[in-house]
């Protein structure tokens, strides 16, 4: 079907308003991996055919009837925040659709029964800040908060630093209302029930799914009473050593832990500069500065307990028969703004290093593969152990930062695009994932597989898992409409290897 | 092409964090307004991967330049300059926004930005004539440079006229440059340009000062304090003046009680942070000590305060081209400061004032206030 005929029967079902061909809603502009790409290579775009901003579940209906009979690829978008491709455009023709302009309220609130419904293009933030009102929280909060919305979090089972205290997506989406690729509507799980075995969970199938096999149009969250004690701790030993044998002393403390990370020294490189320009510009108005140390883990606890915790936990990490003379510095932040700061600027400490340098002159990518993995947590002292040394023979110098007690780790290293670094990249991915794999552990634990990590999976999970998921998409979605080749459930594109791409600019 | 478009389109990694306070991506929550897209269309422009499209011209004429995205940005990227070399891009291929190009030639034929005739520059003072009539291009250390908005637009002359009843209370002596005054150029810093004719214009403004023996220039409008204090600094790197706005000079006056408000003021107010004197320009306290001074007021100060505070919507140009999505930011930005309890807005910035009347006409039980007229009513 030619691109005139499908603006028609878009426009027709969304009305013009609703409806974009214009380049500037096309680009691909949520994914830095591509941005580089794009620069390098001429040929190179990832470009959607047609941008469309619903208004509600009928016209949404609608557009995937037309599309799953012209076999139109529609991919689901919400806040575009995802860091492994998800939502980048791959065929010609692409149907972008987008919830943030219309389907974004929040449709109702049950605090006896603890649970909202919304709709996916509601903000993460904005339902907090909604649901703060009431003393209340949507708990899965992840390293996206201020600007990723529920659908996206749904569609990727987004989690984050403090995922091992209080879970990830998937344990708060309670049931879905889904438009599949025929266009039928269907209903997952229960809105007010608390348990039930009752068949297959759909849910959990439809959770992280990354828009490969329906689209939401109505979310029932569970929600939790806000915790009203907190108190956030930065410890800085000397040595790294002892970083470790106080993440060991933490585990066999009985305390309300929300959030245990490491950080290491550009890190906290990142954080100092984020403080020192919030500084400057009066947002933060006390000064914080995290010591430049080689152990430095940053804590939170909460609970009505929080000061009896913050003693033991004070006392537990100088003990001078464990830790000798390298007793660590410890700050306290008691402040509730103050600890925001804190958590901001660890959030944001990977693009904080750029602060403190010149704006590159050439493009720039994460490298993928290593972005976020995670070991079982009993193994990761050796992983960051080996890492290290692999990084340091390929010359690659990750900011390692981490939610320890989940095992997840995210090695974050911005390099220049060009050939020659993709070809460094390439393998310095596959050997970081052997040792990966070697522990047992996975890919993702995060930020999920779209299109940069798909190639990965079949080594994680083998064949014959493969291709059940593979079955599960072909039953679901025949025509293969839904977000097309990603998450290893399609073709998957030769531009993931990042070698061979084509001709140069 | 300017650098600057491209400068920053490596540095954004495209996280997405601007998107969360972004004053015109607010209204409508398309991803093309949010500050990463229109960076990433500068970036897109630079390297000939995207034509010139009609939503490439939307977004970058409508940025309302607040500069909020600029301290949510993780990495530094400066949104702003890329905008508006991406703006003098667009103008120098002729693709510009009309009311945008008339402007910029009415500052250079008219010398103000209304195409009307410079020598009615005064009228603002129409009402006033006695207290100024030997003010006019006199000697005198202090000058009041009142800017375009403020001397032709008839809402907004009571701005001026009140800051110079108040100097006349208190006895400060004071110059003005009547029809030599010419626009401050502002415009066409938001477009990224300086070229020979708007030097041509900074130079005579300079120069009149000079003569007049001036050391200190005061102004109401935020956007002149901003042009004079940077760009004009840039110029003229010697340029012999101290540049204040009028909040600044007002507060001074009240820490040495040469200034006391007498009269009670009972009301609910919040102050507009204009974003060119507070978020541009650290100027936050001034305007808080004057509204500190007045008994029974209550200042109501939000989560987001100084630097992040919200932008009115009417900067940056965008109310030249787009005035409904200045009008829309009004209007958010109003109910807010309605839902958190303020019966009036206080502004120090003609255009602030200017955009939120418009905001607020379907809002009932709020109104806007002017500091000046404000502070000259409880004297």
């Amino acid at each position: 079907m030619d691109k005139e005929e499908i603006y028609k029967k878009l426009v027709e079902i969304c009305g013009e308003d609703d409806v974009s061909i214009d380049d500037a809603d096309l680009i691909a502009t949520g994914d830095w991996i591509a941005k580089g790409l794009e620069a390098l290579y001429d040929h190179i775009s990832f470009k959607a055919g047609f941008l469309v901003t619903p208004k509600n579940k009928e016209e949404i209906i609608e557009i995937v009837k037309f599309a799953n009979t012209h076999k139109i690829p529609i991919i689901p978008r919400a806040a575009n925040t995802s860091l492994a491709g998800q939502v980048l455009p791959l065929k010609e023709n692409t149907i972008l659709m987008d919830f943030g302009k219309h389907m974004n309220k929040i449709l109702e609130i049950n605090l006896e029964e603890e649970y909202v419904v919304v709709e996916p293009g509601v903000e993460f933030w904005y339902l907090q800040e909604v649901l703060a009102k009431d003393g209340y929280f949507f708990p899965a909060e992840p390293g996206s908060a201020f600007s990723c919305m529920i659908g996206g979090m749904v569609g990727n089972n987004a989690s984050g630093a403090s995922s091992f205290r209080f879970g990830t997506t998937r344990d708060y989406v309670k049931g879905l209302e889904v438009v599949m690729a025929d266009g039928s509507v269907i209903h997952t799980g229960h809105k007010k029930n608390e348990k039930s075995v009752a068949g297959y969970d759909l849910t959990s199938l439809f959770v992280g799914s990354e828009g490969t096999l329906g689209i939401f149009t109505e979310i029932y969250l569970r929600i939790k009473p806000l915790p009203k004690n907190e108190v956030s701790l930065i410890v800085a030993y000397k040595n790294l050593d002892n970083a470790y044998k106080a993440i060991e002393i933490i585990r066999q403390l009985d305390v309300d832990l929300a959030l245990l990370e490491y950080v290491d020294q550009m890190t906290i490189e990142g954080m100092n500069a984020n403080f020192k320009y919030r500084l400057k510009k009066g947002i933060l108005t006390k000064k914080i500065k995290v010591p430049k140390r080689d152990g430095t883990l940053l804590i939170r606890l909460i609970g009505p307990q929080f000061k009896e915790a913050l003693r033991k936990v004070q006392e537990a990490l100088s003990n001078p028969e464990i830790f000798s003379t390298d007793l660590p510095k410890i700050q306290v932040l008691e402040e509730p703004l103050e600890q925001k700061h804190l958590w901001d600027a660890r959030h944001y400490a990977g693009p904080g290093i750029a602060r403190n340098m010149d704006p590159p002159k050439i493009p720039r990518m994460f490298i993928p593969a290593v972005l976020d993995i995670a070991v079982p947590p009993s193994k990761i002292i050796e992983f960051l152990k080996k890492a290290k040394a692999i990084s340091q023979e390929f010359g690659i110098l990750p900011i390692t930062m981490g939610h320890i007690f989940d095992g997840n780790v995210h090695l974050i290293s911005a390099q220049n695009v060009t050939e020659e670094n993709l070809a460094k990249i390439k393998e310095y991915q596959e050997k970081i994932l052997d040792i990966v794999y070697s522990l047992g552990g996975t890919i993702t634990a995060e930020h999920g597989v779209g299109l940069w990590k798909q190639h990965f999976l079949e080594k994680e999970y083998g064949k014959e898992t493969m291709e059940i998921m593979k079955k599960i998409k072909r039953a679901l979605d025949p025509n293969n409409i839904l977000n097309p080749d990603k998450m290893g459930v399609g073709e998957i594109p030769s531009i993931v290897h990042f070698k061979e791409i084509g001709d140069k600019k | 092409m300017s650098e600057n478009m491209i400068k920053y389109y490596y540095l954004c990694n495209v996280c997405g964090t601007c998107r969360q306070q972004c004053t015109v991506f607010r209204t409508n929550l398309l991803e093309v307004f949010s500050p990463r897209t229109r960076v990433t269309l500068a970036g897109n422009l630079y390297l000939n991967k995207l034509g010139i499209t009609k939503k490439t011209k939307e977004t970058i004429f409508s940025c309302v330049l607040c500069g909020i995205c600029e301290n949510a940005c993780p990495s530094g990227v400066k949104v702003l300059d890329t905008i508006k070399a991406t703006r003098k891009y667009l103008i120098e291929q002729g693709e510009g926004p009309e009311a945008i190009q008339k402007l910029l030639d009415s500052i250079i034929e008219e010398k103000n930005i209304f195409l009307l005739e410079n020598e009615d520059r005064m009228s603002w003072a129409e009402d006033i004539e006695d207290k100024i009539k030997d003010k006019i291009k006199k000697q005198s250390e202090l000058a009041l440079f009142v800017g375009c908005q403020e001397s032709f637009k008839g809402s907004l002359y009571n701005i001026p006229e009140s800051l110079v009843s108040i100097f006349e209370k208190v006895g400060i002596d004071f110059t003005l440059l009547g029809d030599e005054e010419w626009c401050c150029g502002a415009p066409y810093f938001l477009m990224g340009i300086r070229n020979e004719k708007v030097e041509e214009i900074m130079r005579h403004n300079i120069e009149k000062m000079k003569e007049l023996g001036v050391k200190k220039i005061i102004t109401t409008c935020p956007g002149c304090y901003l042009a004079w204090k940077e760009e004009y600094k840039k110029f003229d790197k010697e340029l012999p003046f101290e540049i204040l706005h009028s909040t600044e000079i007002l507060a001074d006056l009240i820490k040495e009680g040469k200034l006391k408000v007498e009269k009670e003021y009972k009301k609910k107010v919040i102050f507009q942070d204009p974003c060119d004197l507070a978020r541009h320009s650290g100027v936050f306290e001034a305007p808080r000590i004057i509204l500190k001074s007045i008994p029974g007021l209550e200042l109501i100060e939000l989560e987001r305060e100084k630097a992040d505070a919200y932008c009115c919507g009417g900067g940056g140009l965008c109310k030249a081209t787009y005035p409904e999505i200045a009008k829309d930011i009004a209007t958010t930005v109003a109910n807010i400061y309605k839902d958190h309890g303020a019966e009036e807005i206080i502004t120090a910035c003609p255009a602030c004032f200017d955009n939120l009347m418009l905001g607020i006409e379907k809002i009932e039980n709020i109104n806007i206030q002017d500091i000046h007229s404000l502070l000259l009513a409880l004297l």
